[in-house]
This record gives structure tokens, sequence and C-alpha cells, in this order.
């Protein structure tokens, strides 16, 4: 990412700390997409860096989608990639109409897309997107769980995308803006 | 079981500062505090709520497969599970609270002690919110998850040999939470235009007295009336259908709404060629659960209550002591009135080494060796480790038995408290029976399904006498009943909670009709006696469950 993208999301959705608990976390949801912030929140849950309260640890695949206690440190890189990817997945699921769930999308995304840049102004968020050319062959750490026709309909409907034409959905904006030549070391 | 059954993750939970439920493929367990009726009730619905998606779904069939394969086997019992945790939780969440509502009323302050559930109820409400009438959003919210969990993931697994199956192998939409997700962010219309064509499709087919019955005035009660059970299945059945051809316009692969039956066949007959019998259920038919006592079994094989909090296993010892000491220990503990009690129990080897956690993990060499149940005096001992554990004294020969009662004389009562899975054994039964029921006053406590005793009592035309009594256990209340056929040699002994006595009389009334008689109390001695064995009961048994000798429809 050639520029911070998460601050203009943390201030659409009025959050002004880095510790995101559910309410942040459902805060910044509804600035993507106002149905329903839990997929979203699922998405992030899985996240590596979150952090329990009370020290108590709970490994990834705990069913914790809908808990309280635990947190994501915005402050970590690590997290405010995931936590972009995620956000990025919501927007692009309602914005092309995908049949796909938000965390199916946020694990996917690296391979396929490149967040460029969130901005944000008067109409809400606008993402610069850039498609990864050549799509990246499904990552092997991915091939337990990920359908490789899924995979494939999300490449091809990220190609299909026009280039220089934005997507509008409520107040989110999606233009991809070209290609972006990654090595697999990025992903 | 498969090693997957035995990680912690491989439940579904419904945790809570109260009481909880816990449910895998195998069983659900509760720890019901007895305290708040209203949140007993709404976590033992939750976890039957678990139960029943699994047992008429495909996805349900996978996880009742790879539940219990051996070795490496049942690895994939794991990702198939976090694929529909969603599905699962949502409709548990909502349907318990809305059945437990129709009774108590809102419940909004006892699902608030249980937040981690909240947003899940408040998903579903707004899924449902294009649905008028308590009934036709349960019925719909029950279609909906049954959509989710119908996939063609038995003809992937088949396919794939078993061993070969990966979650890859299945597309997002064709997984329960990715189906769920997809009508999420549909919206109520989807569910609400399923309704309207369910409402017309029962209107037409059956009148409008079913519908009706989810007016005003009506509500689940009237609703779930067995005379609207046709009714209300069909419309299931049409809402179904209209969900899944709004799910197919995805490109999701649906099937009907029993379309499991065939492929699970398939898949079990696989299963059973390559690992042999992995104790699976039968499946109920539809005739079955509109059946009240066949649904009472089925719940009540599936069901065990913990009695004790924190570790679900009671820590055991195996003291040595001879009948004097014996009744000098309990000769100074009051049990009732003041008074000490002696109570003698009767295990097999096999439940006390599932019913307790034993110094290194393993049952005793002493236990292990026995050719029959153990008879035994058990006393809350201090072994210095943090925590009291269950001393076991065994009483080695019938004979001794006479010695305890002669050398406790009259200082209280002397009870005897046998578990049903005793009574398997007949050699044994022959030698112990007759001197567990001169020592006093004998319980049998139910540890196995219904099904093992009650249809013989039917078949003898035995009439029998069951009373309901409630106890009050340090602040939490317990149900009991106890039932005799006839002229019993015992009171049998059903110790858990309200909801699960119910469905036991539900089971006897369904077997015995008018046979069965109710009585509001115990007279006298057997009352006595029955507060001593079940204040006994809840201070030493780990939990209750009727699964003690395995369940009699399993393949």
């Amino acid at each position: 990412m050639s520029t911070d993208p998460l601050e203009p999301i943390l201030e659409e959705a009025a959050v002004d700390t880095h510790l995101l608990h559910r309410p942040e976390l459902e805060a910044i949801g509804r600035a993507v997409n106002e149905i329903d912030p839990d997929e979203f929140i699922a998405a992030v849950v899985f996240a590596p860096g979150l952090s329990w309260s009370e020290d108590q640890h709970r490994p990834r695949d705990y069913f914790e989608i809908h808990g309280r206690h635990w947190w994501l440190d915005a402050s970590n890189p690590d997290n405010r990639v995931r936590l972009v990817n995620a956000i990025t997945a919501v927007a692009l699921v309602h914005a092309l109409g995908l049949n796909l769930s938000t965390t199916w999308v946020t694990d996917v995304l690296p391979t396929v897309v490149t967040v460029r840049s969130v901005h944000r102004d008067d109409t809400g968020l606008h993402f610069e997107l850039r498609r990864r050319h050549p799509a990246a062959p499904l990552p092997p750490h991915l091939a337990d769980t990920v359908n490789p026709d899924d995979y494939a309909e999300f490449v091809y409907a990220i190609e299909q995308a026009q280039l220089g034409e934005p997507v509008c959905n409520g107040r989110v904006t999606i233009e991809f803006t070209g290609h972006d030549a990654m090595s697999t070391d990025k992903i | 079981m498969g090693e997957a059954m035995g990680d912690h993750l491989a439940r579904l939970c419904f945790d809570g500062p109260g009481s909880s439920g816990r449910y895998t493929p195998h069983a659900y367990s509760l720890r019901l505090r007895g305290v708040d009726q209203p949140t007993d009730h709404m976590v033992y619905l939750h976890e039957v709520h678990h139960a029943a998606l699994n047992d008429v779904t495909a996805w349900g069939s996978a996880l009742h497969v790879y539940a219990r394969l051996p070795g490496d086997a049942g690895n994939q019992f794991g990702p198939l599970l976090d694929a529909c945790r969603l599905t699962h939780e949502s409709l548990a969440t909502f349907a318990s609270v809305q059945i437990a509502s129709a009774r108590h009323g809102a419940l909004d302050r006892v699902l608030a002690a249980y937040p981690d559930y909240v947003p899940l109820h408040e998903a579903t409400l707004r899924l449902t919110a294009g649905v008028d009438g308590v009934t036709r959003r349960m019925v719909l919210a029950s279609a909906l998850a049954r959509l989710c969990m119908q996939t063609p993931v038995l003809e992937t697994i088949t396919a794939a040999e078993i061993d070969g199956f990966r979650l890859a192998s299945v597309r997002d939409l064709d997984r329960p939470d990715g189906r769920w997700n997809w009508f999420i962010r549909h919206g109520a219309h989807p569910l609400a235009a399923a309704a309207a064509t369910a409402d017309r499709a029962v209107g037409a087919q059956f009148g409008p007295a079913a519908l009706a019955s989810d007016g005003p005035g009506g509500g689940l009660h009237e609703s779930t009336d067995p005379a609207n059970d046709e009714g209300w299945d069909f419309w299931e059945a049409s809402a179904y259908e209209q969900l899944r051809a709004a799910l197919a316009t995805a490109g999701a692969r649906t099937l009907g709404i029993n379309g499991h039956q065939e492929a699970t066949a398939t898949l079990l007959a696989l299963v059973s060629a390559r690992h042999g019998p992995i104790g699976l259920r039968a499946a109920m038919t539809d005739q079955q659960r509109r059946d009240d006592a066949a649904v009472a079994s089925s719940v009540l094989q599936q069901v065990r209550h913990d009695l004790h909090d924190g570790d679900r296993h009671r820590g055991a010892l195996l003291p040595s002591l001879d009948a004097g000491r014996l009744i000098e220990l309990m000769a100074n503990r009051p049990v009732i009135d003041d008074r000490p009690a002696m109570i003698v129990d009767a295990r097999p080897a096999s439940r006390l080494a599932t019913l307790y956690r034993w110094p290194g993990g393993t049952l005793p060499g002493q236990l292990r060796a026995s050719t029959g149940p153990v008879v035994a005096v058990r006393a809350i001992v201090d072994d210095g480790e943090p925590g009291m554990v269950v001393g076991h004294a065994v009483v080695p020969q019938p004979e001794v038995l006479g010695a305890l009662s002669e050398g406790w004389g009259g200082r209280g009562p002397l009870v005897s408290c046998v578990s049903a899975s005793c009574l398997a054994d007949a050699g044994w039964t022959r030698r112990w029976l007759a001197p567990l029921s001169s020592f006093g006053p004998m319980f049998v406590l139910v540890d196995v399904e219904p099904d093992r005793f009650v249809p013989a009592w039917a078949r003898d035309g035995r009439q029998v006498t069951a009373v309901e009594t409630t106890v009050d256990d340090a602040g939490s209340q317990r149900t009991a009943l106890l039932f005799t056929a006839g002229s019993g040699f015992a009171w049998w002994l059903v110790l858990a909670d309200d909801v699960t006595v119910r469905l036991m009389v539900e089971y006897l009334r369904g077997c015995l009709g008018s046979r069965l008689r109710s009585d509001t109390e115990l007279a006298g001695q057997a009352h006595d006696a029955a507060t001593v064995v079940i204040s006994h009961l809840l201070a030493t048994e780990s939990f209750v469950s009727f699964d003690a000798l395995g369940l009699t429809n399993v393949d």
C-alpha cells in the first residue's frame, strides 16, 4: 500500500482509538456497509493479532465471532493490513454483488488485489484498487479451505471490473486504476 | 470417538455466567444452576436445537460421521464445524429464546447475561422482521437453517472416499455459513416472500385453522398443538422451497428439505465398509418427530446433566476401610434431621471410570478387575489437594452389607442406590439385589435410556406410579422423578431438571398411557430415603445421563 488507508476509514467511522473492541468494529463495519457488521467482524476476528481481555488465550478458530472480550490493536502493522483487507472485502462483496463471504474474500484478497489508497470526502470512502497481474495461483496455505472454482470466479469478477470506472455502493466507491505486478513474497 | 472430539474446540458452546451448555454430535452437556428457570430453559433448548439441526441435514450428517471416525480420519471434523457455527448458533439462540419466551415472557434480561449471543439473536430478528407471528418466525428460521445445512457435502465426501475430503472441495455458497451470510446480506425480503408463499400454500391445503393459531391470541403453545403439526410442517417445507429457489439463483447447489437421506445412507455404507460400526444413532423419521414420546426419548438419549461446578468430573479415591471404621466415619456426618445416613451405591466399573477423575487418570486396578458392578459407600474426603474428592469404600461381598447394617443400628437411614445399568448384569443381580434390598429402601438411578425397560413394563401391563419432586440444593432448584412399577422392588429415580423430568413423564405416558398414575408426594419412610439419596447424589455423582449402556438405536 502506498499510503496508509486505515486512517480515513477510522475517521469515517468516528473511531478515535487504535484499540478496537466490538463497538469500534461495528462502527467501522457500518461505515462500509449498513446491512450487518457481523460478517465483517467475523473476518477481522480471525486476525492473528487479536488480543483477549483478562489475559485469556483463545486459539484462532475459537468461536468468538460475536464475543466482546477481545480487541484488535490497530497500531500493529499486520493488524492494520488485515483490517484494511477485511474492510475492502466488505466493500467489494457489496459493490460487485459477489456471492462470497467476507471472510473468504479477506483471505484471498492479497493474492488478487492491491489496496493502493483510501480517501474520504463528503460523499464517503473511496477505495483505489489495483488488480494483481497476472493473477496469482492459490497460495498453498489456503489450498485446504478455498475452493478453486470460487477462486477462479473471484479472479474473473475482479478482471471484469472496468479500469477507471468507479462503482458506487452507498457511501463507498471502488475504482480499479491499473495492474500491479507483485512477487509472491508479498502475499 | 474421533480425536477431534477430544479437542475443546470441537463443541458448540453456550457459555455465560450462569447455566451453560455444550453440544457435540455425541451428546449435549448441561450445567444448569437451578436458580433461574427461564435461563435454564433457554440453555436447555439451545442445545436441543443444535442436536435437532444436525439430525435432519446433510452437513449435520457429515458432522456426525467425522465426529466418530477414528484417528486421522476424523480430522476434517473441525473445518466442517467451523463452516457452520454461525448457522448453528443463530438458530439455536433464536429458537431457544422464542420458545422460552412463550412460557416466561420477554427474555431480554436473560439473554443479556450471554452477550456473545445477543448479536446473533438480533441479526435473526432482523432477518425475520417482515414476518408476522412467533411461530412463523421460528419455523422460518428453522427452514433457513436447514437450507443452509442442506448442501451436497455428503456426495462430495463420498466421492473423496472420506479420507480425501477437504473443505476446499465445497464452494463457499454450498457451506452453511456462506449461505447464512448470503441471506443476511439480502435482508428481510427473501424471508418475508417465503413466508407469504407458505401462507398461501397452507391456506390452500389445510384451510385457515393452522395459520390462525399463529395469530393474535395464539402463539407457540397453540400453534404447537399436535393437531397443527402437519400444517406447520407443510408451511416449513413450502417456505424452504421458496428460500431454496432464491438461493439457487446465486448458483448454490441445493437439496430438498429431506434431500440428505439417500446420500447419508450411501456415506454410512461406505463408512461402515471402511471403519465398521461407528455408533451412529438412527435418524428419526418424520412420523417419530411428531410423536412426543419419540422426541422425548431422542432428547433423553443425548442429554447429560453436570452436577459438579468447575471440573466436570469429581476427583475420586479408593480408601481401604473395614466395616467398623466405615461406620465410625459415616456416623459422624449428619445428613437428614441432624441424623447420619449410610448410602450404598452400585455402579458398573466402566461407569465409575467415566464418572470420576481417578488418581493417575485411570480407574484403579481393583475396580478394573471387578467381575461385575462395584458396590461402595461414598464419603466426601479431604485429600489435601484443592477441592474435595469422593472416597469410595468398596463393599467386597454381599455379606458385608449385613455387618454394616448390624453395626449401624438405628443411627439413621440405610439406603441403597443402584444404577439401572447394573441390572443388565444378571449374575451380579442374582448375587446382590436381595442383600441390597434388605439393607434399606432401594433406589434405581436411571442411567440408561428408558427404551431399555419401560416397553417391557408396558407389555406386562404393569401399573406405574410416578411422583415428581423438587429439591432445594444450596439455593439451586433440582427436580427429580421417582416411579415404581407395580409391586416393584425399588423406586426408579431420575435426577435432573424440570425439563428432563417432564420429558421422562412424556415418555412414560406415551408408552404406558392410562397405566401411568401420578402421585403428588411420597409417603413417610420413602420420602426421607428419597431426600437422603438425592442429596447424596447431588454431592457425590459427577453427572447424570442415560447412556451408561450405550444407545439401542445405533449401528
